[in-house]
């Protein structure tokens, strides 16, 4: 191509295949479809639950019948039909699976088409002094496998499904469920707390530091179900811990609903760190399927000194809607939030985060890259928001949009709300392209303009893919390139 | 048709109606559809309107005005309208003042012009107040400046209010191809509990500057709802200094319509708050056409328990191509119950544009502070400069001595308490 070619005329469609559209054909146990009170007892019965856990759901439930969807974000899609949706799907139980090789050998080759492959060995080989993994892999709805968990267990960590927890830790669970984010906090959260089969409980006790990163797989795979996991995961007073999320879905035609609720709570002194790779299917170039990704992320930093930096790399999905957000209460406490959201063909995001400053001396720093390509709408949407109490607080926000064609819209709508007079708060944003001159450097040093494309925008992501465990940069790079396919011919 | 607010009034100004009267029935039909904007609208959600909407003010009743009142606040060698309680006071006004290619007629006497340019067509549901204004308008001017025409002297708007009720006012102001002119709007009030719902009209033909400058020092127990709706041509240029500080809670909406190639906005402004005051700027700039540029500063001074709101938005249309917008939003908090809100919002569906924005909220700088101090400044003189200096960016941007100066003087009088 000559170099001197506008970058948008040479933005063609992206014609590849979604890589990891396969199905992978497991008998499931299916619970009929739609949504009323006795499909929760189902739930509730399947998953052996207490009774106060029953009622929470009911209470939700009912919660969710008055409830509006929310319709302030920049994304559009038909009306979901709640009751075409299936509520549950387990993949048929056999004896509790307690090493991998008792697992159902077609997803663990589901998992190794995913390129991560279960076994962890695998997955550090050829990475020098890289740290164990731990996974707790979900498929659909219910956990089949958890590695390491012996060895956590000697340190004290609890890394189990959301439904063990249930079982083995009731009072940790009614503790701090629904905690962060309230039953009530919006529609997709309420459903998920009334419909939620199952997801990821993690604790770290006093003064312990994980010793590994925690990882989970999620994965959405029967056809029609909306997948509504809740994770909660609670670090203790001096605690640290690093968990890792990655998505990818099979290809489908009709749209999917995954509605998760993510739970952290810091206390005093604890860190969580919470990184996720979003690559579920986006829908083909037309716009034809692809996941309704509308996920309620929220983090409270309860004690002082606390911590809780959320990183994401949001490639896939037809519509993503996410707003990972920190409530810093405690004094000191620190809320980070760094993402990269690419969207190509018809693709929409609408993502942010929310910090909330209430504690004294409380700091926050937001770095949002957002990339939009082929007719895709990707939106920032944050607030920042500092309490009269927050004495001292400081935030930093940036947030760039990167636009590929002229199709495109990219949208920045930052809240900054300040009480507080000591506060300093800063926001900068800017929006551009990636101009001529850098794509002819590159192309005039022998790079073909995918490459070039590749490693600017890796080069634009840079400060937020630093962030990630070294584990995820690696894919989340590739990822970036691959999403981008066909963006530049 | 249930009741909404100002139904009474509306039925009431009905035999003044004359040949607008399909035009006011058009408006406050459109208004009526959607009543006072809740705070659930986006655009309205820090302005809290029911204490307006619950008011139900009457027309402010005609009062006069002792021409000492008004003049400290008077632009040398200025063309003035003085308008009183919403009605134009020809003993204090001087519209004779003869200039080549200028009109200037008052509202009552310029029914064919509003027929034609008033167009309430888009107007929705967070434009309901410019609804009602098109139906109880009650005075205002119409400047008209013929093609190339250069009008040096300014055009002094200036609204005083010293009874309780309402006025709802109404500017069209036309500028005509490749010329010049300069406006100023002031308003001033006493202690009445009133409501200015003033809306202004600027059209700006291809190649035509217009220098805008607008102070608006309401009494202290004042609502003032302000909007200005603006459209330019083709490498049409408008320059604007708003200074807002009166009212216990006062708007300004500005919305540009950037439709002509080459054009260019710049708008800059400042609110000083103080007691409980809530002052809310907030912005639309649409670019529609390519190689058009806008530029932003707004910026924020506030005491007690005040709260500034800056909503400002940049929209740039998929053909708007080499747009260049930029949209910066600073505010300084001096007490410890003041409150800034800043939402500097970016549209963009064009890829070969430069927009940025920046936001900023905080405290005098302790160590420009503490410079100053170790320079045998005091506290409040160390403040004084730097908040003067904080807000001189803003108006440095007026380009006439004479009404900088003026309004230099009456922020002066801001910081004294006055």
């Amino acid at each position: 191509m000559p170099a001197t070619l506008e970058t948008e005329d040479a933005i063609k469609d992206l014609s590849g295949d979604y890589k990891y559209g396969f199905v992978t054909d497991i008998e499931t146990d299916l619970a009929p479809k739609g949504l009323n009170e006795d499909i929760i007892r189902l739930i509730s019965t399947k998953k052996e639950e207490p009774e106060w856990l029953l009622e929470w759901r009911l209470e939700a439930y009912r919660k969710w019948l008055k409830a509006d969807d929310p319709d302030w974000a920049k994304v559009h899609h038909p009306e979901i039909d709640f009751q075409d949706i299936h509520y549950y799907a387990a993949p048929k139980k056999k004896e509790g699976p307690k090493s991998l090789d008792e697992v159902d050998p077609e997803l663990l080759e589901t998992y190794e088409k995913l390129g991560i492959p279960i076994k962890e060995q695998e997955v550090l080989a050829g990475v020098q002094g890289a740290p164990n993994i731990a996974v707790d892999a979900v498929f659909d709805s219910v956990s089949v496998a958890t590695t390491y968990k012996e060895k956590l267990e000697e340190i004290g960590v609890i890394f189990c499904s959301f439904s063990e927890a249930v079982q083995d830790h009731p009072e940790l669970v009614k503790k701090y469920l629904g905690s962060v984010v309230p039953v009530s906090d919006n529609a997709y959260a309420t459903l998920n707390s009334a419909v939620f089969t199952d997801g990821t409980f993690v604790y770290i006790p006093k003064g312990v530091q994980c010793p590994m990163e925690l990882s989970t797989y999620f994965r959405i795979n029967t056809k029609d179900t909306g997948q509504f996991e809740r994770t909660l995961i609670v670090a203790d007073e001096g605690s640290k811990v690093s968990y890792l999320e990655g998505c990818t879905a099979p290809m489908r035609d009709e749209n999917q609903l995954h509605a998760a609720v993510v739970e952290l709570v810091a206390l005093d002194d604890a860190e969580i760190k919470y990184s996720t790779v979003q690559n579920w299917y986006p829908g083909d170039k037309d716009g034809v399927g692809g996941i309704y990704n509308f996920v309620t992320k929220r983090g409270a930093c309860r004690g002082k000194n606390s911590k809780i930096s959320w990183t994401q790399v949001e490639t896939g999905s037809a519509i993503t809607w996410k707003y990972p957000s920190c409530i810093l209460q405690g004094d000191n406490s620190v809320g980070e939030f760094y993402s990269v959201a690419v969207t190509n063909n018809m693709q929409q995001a609408d993502t942010g985060t929310k910090m909330i400053h209430i504690g004294k001396n409380t700091s926050s720093r937001i770095i949002s890259k957002g990339i939009s390509a082929g007719k895709a709408q990707n939106t920032y949407r944050g607030l920042v928001r500092v309490q009269p109490g927050a004495e001292g607080a400081r935030n930093y926000t940036q947030c760039d949009s990167l636009l590929m064609g002229d199709k495109c819209g990219a949208h920045t709508l930052p809240y900054i709300e300040v009480k507080n007079p000591s506060a300093q708060v800063e926001h900068e944003a800017t929006t551009s392209k990636i101009s001529e001159d850098q794509m002819f450097y590159c192309v005039q040093r022998g790079l073909d303009p995918e490459e070039a494309v590749s490693m600017i925008v890796n080069g634009f992501c840079k400060e937020v893919m630093q962030e990630l465990p070294m584990e995820f940069a690696v894919e989340a790079q590739k990822l970036l390139g691959i999403s981008l396919e066909g963006s530049v011919g | 048709m249930s009741i909404v607010p100002y139904q009474e009034q509306f039925e009431a100004l009905k035999p003044e109606f004359g040949a607008l009267a399909p035009l006011r029935e058009a408006a406050f039909a459109r208004y009526a559809e959607h009543g006072f904007p809740a705070q659930a609208r986006e655009a309205w959600r820090y302005t809290k309107l029911s204490p307006i909407a619950n008011a139900g003010f009457a027309p402010a009743e005609p009062a006069s005005l002792p021409a000492s009142d008004i003049a400290a606040h008077l632009i040398p060698d200025a063309i003035t309208l003085v308008f009183v309680n919403g009605r134009l006071d020809d003993a204090l006004s001087n519209i004779d003042q003869a200039e080549t290619g200028l009109s200037i007629k008052r509202l009552n006497e310029a029914g064919d012009i509003l027929n034609d340019a008033l167009d309430l067509s888009s107007a929705g549901p967070d434009d309901a107040l410019v609804a009602l204004n098109a139906a109880l308008m009650q005075d205002g001017a119409v400047i008209e400046i013929a093609e190339d025409a250069h009008i040096d002297a300014p055009i002094h708007l200036l609204f005083f209010t010293n009874r309780p009720g309402m006025s709802q006012i109404r500017n069209l102001i036309r500028v005509g191809a490749g010329a010049r002119a300069t406006v100023v709007e002031s308003y001033f009030g006493n202690r009445e509990t009133y409501w200015t719902n003033v809306v202004n009209q600027i059209d700006l033909g291809d190649g035509a500057h217009l220098e805008h400058a607008r102070s608006q020092e309401e009494g202290v127990n004042a609502f003032h709802i302000g909007a200005m709706q603006m459209t330019l041509s083709a490498d049409a240029s408008f320059n604007g200094v708003s200074v807002m500080r009166g009212g216990s809670l006062a708007r300004n909406e500005v919305q540009v319509t950037v439709s002509g190639e080459g054009a260019d906005c710049k708008l800059a402004g400042v609110s000083l708050g103080r007691g409980k005051q809530l002052l809310d700027s907030i912005t639309r700039f649409d670019h529609a056409v390519p190689n058009t540029t806008s530029d932003q500063l707004f910026k924020s001074v506030m005491d007690d328990g005040s709260h500034a709101v800056y909503q400002g938005k940049v929209i740039v249309r998929q053909d708007a191509q080499h747009t260049d917008a930029t949209q910066a939003n600073h505010n300084l908090l001096l007490a410890r119950t003041a409150q800034a809100s800043s939402k500097p919002e970016l549209e963009i569906f064009a890829d070969d544009v430069k927009c940025a924005h920046g936001a900023t909220v905080g405290e005098l700088d302790d160590s420009m502070m503490f410079y100053l101090k170790s320079r045998g400044l005091d506290e409040d003189a160390a403040q004084k400069l730097l908040i003067d200096g904080f807000i001189s960016e803003v108006l440095e941007r007026i380009p006439s001595p004479e009404i900088r100066d003026l309004f230099l003087t009456d922020i002066g009088g801001w910081r004294l308490g006055g």
